[in-house]
């Protein structure tokens, strides 16, 4: 086959119509990825609202001490302190259903100069865990009050779902552990 | 497009073909979105936007589109608005987002959008796709919601999030019980189509009949009346 018969064959065409449809597709969605992208200071607002709803702020981002951040079962990503005074912890929880993570947020309040937990939520989890829909808000306030680590089995904090019970329980571990180091 | 063509495409893509319900199209995200009517709407609208838009787009590139390669050329085309749709929910519907999970980027798949871009789009006018589109995604926004409405109230006592009573049947929250609302909900709604189809069918027969005999008595007075005349 000359260049010329390829050019006029219909393997031509096709490859130019599909380049071409390809191309607009990539600019438009580069020009509203531009316009719509998600700031990193919104993700943390969004974060915040989620746990505390409105009218709470961020304050500032702590620093992380990286020697008390992280552990066989979690690691500690964000320390926010939010201008009610009290601190947003974003952890990460291991071993979940086929060893997969759970990352919540977790606020502690500063109750006779010790941090306790005031409420737990679910930030993201990776796509293995499939049964995260059977942790509910009550399973979550099994967590409140607690500033030394969580005991319970994972079946009280939601049946049927013990992996993912487990990472989230990781989570607020290292949490509650790195908040021990702030007292 | 005339008036009588818009008609037969909304009373199409609602009633007739209705993918949820007739066709049984689309079965993965109606079973899996619909444990609560927010999940449901949210992913009925993006249907929707997703068909409309591709429908459209399809339609217009039909004679330039080769044949062989049409369906990477529609995926391609699909896939562009499902992403487009994913950018907008995490931008300003983040909890949606975050609901419809792993389902959103599946639209890319569904058999809907890839069925009426197949069998409608590629052979009509960019308006009547549009149409179809619009109409096709209406009758999978109707059923989801519907199906959602049913398993919220049943399984977690609410609409909307907002709590009606304390009572709860946690199996219609549950796979298992999407299935038996989805069953029931496609044979009640094949059943009244049924009725209602025969009804109509019953009733342009008796009309049919009544106009034909009509026909015969006139034919058969037109000779009398002739030879009247003759007579006279």
């Amino acid at each position: 086959m000359t260049v010329k018969q390829f050019l006029q064959s219909k393997i031509f065409k096709c490859i130019i119509v599909l380049l071409c449809i390809a191309l607009v597709s990539g600019g438009l969605l580069a020009i509203l990825n531009d316009l719509w992208a998600v700031s990193p200071e919104e993700l943390i607002q969004r974060g915040i609202k989620s746990v505390c709803g409105d009218g709470v702020n961020l304050e500032k981002v702590c620093d992380i001490n990286k020697d008390y951040a992280s552990t066989n079962d979690g690691t500690v990503q964000q320390v926010l302190l939010l201008d009610t005074g009290d601190y947003l912890v974003k952890a990460q929880g291991k071993h979940g259903f086929q060893e997969g993570n759970v990352s919540c947020y977790i606020l502690f309040h500063l109750e006779d100069s010790v941090y306790k937990v005031q409420k737990v939520s679910i930030a993201d989890y990776s796509s293995s865990q499939t049964l995260m829909s059977k942790i509910t808000d009550s399973g979550l306030a099994k967590f409140i009050g607690l500033s030394s680590e969580a005991t319970m089995k994972p079946s009280e904090i939601a049946t049927g779902a013990s992996y993912s019970s487990t990472a989230i329980k990781n989570a607020v571990n290292v949490a509650i552990a790195y908040m021990q180091t702030m007292n | 497009m005339t008036g009588q063509k818009f008609k037969e495409i909304a009373k199409n893509g609602v009633l007739v073909n209705n993918p949820t319900f007739r066709l049984v199209l689309g079965t993965c995200p109606t079973l899996a979105i619909s444990s609560s009517v927010f999940n449901s709407l949210g992913m009925g609208l993006a249907v929707t936007f997703i068909l409309i838009c591709s429908n459209a787009i399809i339609s217009a590139l039909r004679k330039v589109i080769p044949n062989e390669v049409r369906i990477p050329a529609f995926i391609l085309i699909i896939a562009t608005f499902v992403t487009v749709v994913r950018m907008f929910l995490y931008k300003y519907v983040p909890a949606l987002y975050t609901s419809l999970g792993v389902f959103l980027p599946l639209i890319v798949v569904n058999c809907i959008i890839l069925g009426r871009a197949e069998s409608f789009a590629s052979k009509n006018p960019v308006l009547d796709s549009a149409a179809d589109g619009l109409f096709t995604g209406l009758g999978f926004t109707l059923a989801i919601t519907l199906m959602g409405l049913i398993r919220e109230v049943l399984g977690a006592g609410s609409i909307l999030g907002y709590k009606l009573w304390d009572f709860s049947i946690d199996f219609f929250g549950n796979t298992a019980g999407a299935f038996l609302v989805y069953g029931l909900m496609i044979a009640g709604f094949n059943a009244l189509y049924e009725k209602f189809e025969n009804k109509r069918k019953r009733k342009n027969y008796i009309e049919e009949m009544q106009a034909s005999s009509l026909a015969i008595q006139a034919k058969e007075n037109e000779p009398a009346s002739n030879a009247d005349v003759k007579e006279a």
